[in-house]
Formats: C-alpha cells, structure tokens, sequence
C-alpha cells in the first residue's frame, strides 16, 4: 500500500526531475526503488545514489558505450556516478531486479 | 473429551489453528471410544484466534447399553453432557522456542454441564453443572521428534463431568495431573501415550486414573485420525473399561 | 512412572548436550547436501503461490550463494556467512508467520527431496525455527 502510493508520487517527481535536466542530481533508494523512474542528464553531469532504505544495494549499468559497477552500498551511503558518455543507460540493482532507473545522457 | 485444542486425554496448551499470529483457526473433532460395557463419543468444534485464543464446545454422550439395565436405568439409557471451553496463551511458543526450554503456557477455563439431573442427583452427585480450570504447559522438542504436555486441573467431575459435578465423598475441587507424550515418527506419523488423574468423589461408583496409547495419522494437511487403546478404570460400577479410540479431526 | 518419566528427561538432556556440531552437517549431506536443500527450497519459493510474489523482489543469484552459506554455518559446516543477520536482512519486508510457516514447509519438502531422513530434518529444523522471532515483523 505504502510503496504504491510512494510509487504514484515517484512517476510525478520524474516528470518534475526529468524536464529540469541538470548538473547534479540527487537519487534516493528507498522502499526497494529509485526515487525517480525516468531521467534526463546533460553529458557529464553526475547522479548522486543516496540508500535511504532499509536494505544493502548494489546498482549497475552495463551498455557498451558505458557500464558501472557500485560494491555492496550500505544503508546511509551514497554512490556517485558521472555520466560522460551520451546515450540512454538503464540503472539497475544486482540485488533487487525490480528496481529500474532509466538515464537518458544528451 | 472436553473438547480443547490436546490429545484424547489431555488438553494441551496450544491453541487450535495454524500457528498465525495473525489468522483465524478452527477444527472439527469426531470421537467415538468403544469400552467393555460402555460406548462414550463425543463432536465438537474449536476457533483459534490470532494464536492467542481458543474457543471450543463439545457434545459427550455415554451410552449404557446393557450396563443400564443392570443400573436400573434401562439399556441404553445415555448421559449427555456439554462443555464450552475457553484457552488462553499466557507466554511462550511451543514451535518456534526451539532454542530454550520455555514451554507455551495457556489457562484455560471449561463450563460443563450434564443432562440426566435426576439419575445424576440419585447417584449421589452434588451438581449437574461444574466448571474446570486448568493450566497446561507444552512444547514440541523438535530436535527430539518428541511433544510433551503437562496439565494441571481443578475440578469436582465425575467421569469428566458425565456423571455430574461433586459427590458424597468430596464435594470440593481437587488438583488433578493429565500429561501427554508423543513422538513424531514420520511427518504424518505421530505414536504417543497419556494419562489423566480424576478425583473420585461418588462413593456409588469408584473411579481412577485414565491411559490411553495412540498413533495420530495426518491423511492430509487438514485432516488426521487418531486409533488409541485406552484404560479408563472402572466406571459406573462395571469394573474397569477398556477399549478403543477413534477420532476424526478436520482443522484449517 | 515418574522414576520413568525422570529418566526420560535426562537421556533427552544428555542427549542433547552431546550432539556434535559437525554431526549435524554431515547428515545433511556435507557440503554438497546442502547446497542441494538450499538449491530445492529456493526452487519451491520462487514457485510457491504464497510466496513467489515476494521472492520476485530478489535476485535469485544474489540470493542462493548467502543463502546456502548461511544454512551450512547453521548446520554447523566450517562455513563463512558474510552477509547481514536475519533481523536486518529481512526487516522492512512486513513478512508474516504465516509466509514463514510456508518457507518452513517448503524447506521440508526441499529436504524430502534431498533425501534428508525425517528426524534429521526436525533437528536442522529446530536451530532454524526461533529465527522467527528475527523474522516475523507482523
């Protein structure tokens, strides 16, 4: 109940997030999800992973223009990742496989 | 006998239903015990509420058959008695507290009242109606394969309240012992015994400590029967009975 | 009786501060056995209508390494379980008795299958079950 309702508010924070495009960008994991569902970068911004959730994450992204590994990120850590390549790279968890996170680099 | 969540004899101290703390429970019994002079059966049904609760009613009847006509009632003149039973899970799990030695503990409360008030009041029984009160302590010794349950009773019922309630001999409660043992021999296989201490208050007719041997089948996840040899001790004057067991359980 | 009764109670409790660590993993099948038991059960619970829709949250290939670690340090085998302990791992989940009453009957049939004698079974069972307590946070 509570992550449906967190996950219609997610989709309208995506629509917000996705049209400001901007430098550096806050992500929250929280719930077994990513805050946003959908995201739009400018080349060589970065995305902030910050784990506010209850659970050990472990994200990646594996295209080939670019591909990223996290360690095990602890609940209270943040995970960097700066985008230099442009393209559409799809952010997931290796722990959780429902999580999704779709960047779009321009 | 009386209808609560335990094995033939004894009440245990588990409370009907699945285990959930969360859920409802309830089960269906069918007893029927085939004695030397006597038939004794007995139906009933029990909810468990969130693992806490146990509520139960049971219908007893003891059929005399020819031991009636030697009573003078008639052959086949039949007892009846009705029990509504109530449990509660004071602390402790029996399942999932593998790792200690803490038993579950529950109190539990049972209304019995028997039909038959003349026969009864004519044998020298002080009441129709009685009330038990028991606490009984159980645990599943999972690492043994092995459940054992010890119940401790206050009461004044003759023949567990079938012949009334207090007697010429003592007409005050006494502390009477029921336990249980039962070995798991396979996942539907239980084999075990029980004993259950009674007071003896008619002086008309001498009763004592009932055993019984069992083996509990589960033919399904919801349904069991249970074949018992039993030793009620003497009864009604007929000397000691002896016999067989059967009870069908339903439970969800 | 009761001299009997009391007899009983001390084999049991004899019985029970002797029973080695090692023996327990052994019986299990070692090493090999219960990876098999860990293998079966998460075949059933990512299968199991009761629980497949929370297991569908996980990664199963996450899941299986800590997973068969964790049950062989149970089971007393010279394992390494690095992973969180089963009150952290599982809080936030909302599981119930009644899911962990399934992943139990479900690990019964896992080890059915592994060919775990019964009351082999109820001796691991009995070092699995108080996790409930960790577990069951409703």
């Amino acid at each position: 109940m509570a992550s449906c309702i967190r996950g219609v508010l997610a989709g309208c924070a995506g629509l917000l997030l996705a049209a400001m495009a901007a430098d550096s960008t806050k992500v929250v994991q929280q719930g077994r999800a990513f805050s946003i569902a959908e995201l739009s970068i400018k080349q060589g911004a970065t995305l902030h992973f910050s784990n506010e959730d209850d659970f050990t994450h472990e994200i990646y992204i594996e295209t080939p223009q670019f591909s990223f590994e996290s360690d095990e990120q602890e609940p209270g850590t943040v995970v960097n990742v700066t985008f230099t390549a442009s393209g559409h790279f799809p952010v997931r968890c290796h722990i959780h496989p429902k999580m999704h996170l779709d960047v779009d680099v321009q | 006998m009386d209808g609560a969540a335990g094995g033939g004899l004894a009440a245990w101290s588990l409370i009907t239903g699945y285990e959930t703390n969360d859920a409802i429970g309830g089960n269906l019994h069918g007893t029927y015990i085939s004695l030397n002079s006597f038939g004794l059966g007995s139906l009933g049904a029990s909810a468990g509420f969130y693992d806490r609760l146990e509520l139960s009613y049971a219908h007893d009847w003891f059929d005399t058959r020819s031991a009636g006509g030697r009573l003078g009632l008639g052959n086949g003149y039949t007892f009846n008695l009705d029990v509504a039973g109530a449990k509660l899970r004071l602390f402790g799990d029996a399942v999932y507290d593998q790792d200690s030695w803490m038993p579950q503990v529950s109190a539990g409360v049972q209304a019995k009242a028997a039909e038959n008030h003349d026969v009864l009041k004519a044998i020298g029984a002080r009441s129709p109606d009685g009330v038990d009160m028991y606490l009984a302590a159980t645990k599943l010794f999972l690492a043994e394969s092995l459940l054992l349950s010890a119940t401790v009773r206050a009461t004044k019922a003759n023949q567990f309240g079938i012949l009334g309630f207090g007697g010429d001999r003592d007409r005050f409660y006494s502390a009477q012992f029921e336990g249980s043992a039962a070995y798991l021999v396979t996942r539907r296989l239980a084999v075990g015994g029980e004993l259950r201490s009674k007071p003896d208050t008619l002086g008309f007719a001498r009763e004592g400590t009932a055993y019984d041997a069992f083996a509990a089948y589960f033919l399904s996840k919801n349904i069991s029967a249970t074949l018992a040899f039993v030793a009620l001790g003497p009864i009604a004057r007929q000397g000691d009975q002896n016999g067989v067991y059967l009870s069908l359980q339903a439970g969800f | 009786m009761a001299r009997l009764l009391l007899a009983t109670l001390l084999m049991i409790v004899a019985w029970r501060g002797t029973d080695a660590t090692d023996l327990l993993f052994e019986q299990l099948g070692g090493q090999p056995g219960i990876a098999k038991i860990a293998s079966n059960a998460l075949d059933l619970y990512f299968t199991d209508p009761r629980l497949a829709a929370d297991f569908s949250n996980i990664n199963r290939a996450f899941l299986q390494p800590r997973f068969t670690a964790y049950l062989c340090r149970i089971a007393g085998g010279p394992c390494i379980y690095k992973g969180h302990s089963m009150k952290r791992s599982h809080k936030g989940l909302a599981i119930t008795q009644a899911r962990f009453n399934a992943v139990v009957e479900d690990m019964q049939t896992a080890m059915d299958r592994a060919n775990v004698p019964f009351h082999v079974q109820n001796r691991f069972l009995a070092r699995l079950a108080p996790l409930e307590r960790d577990i069951v946070t409703r």
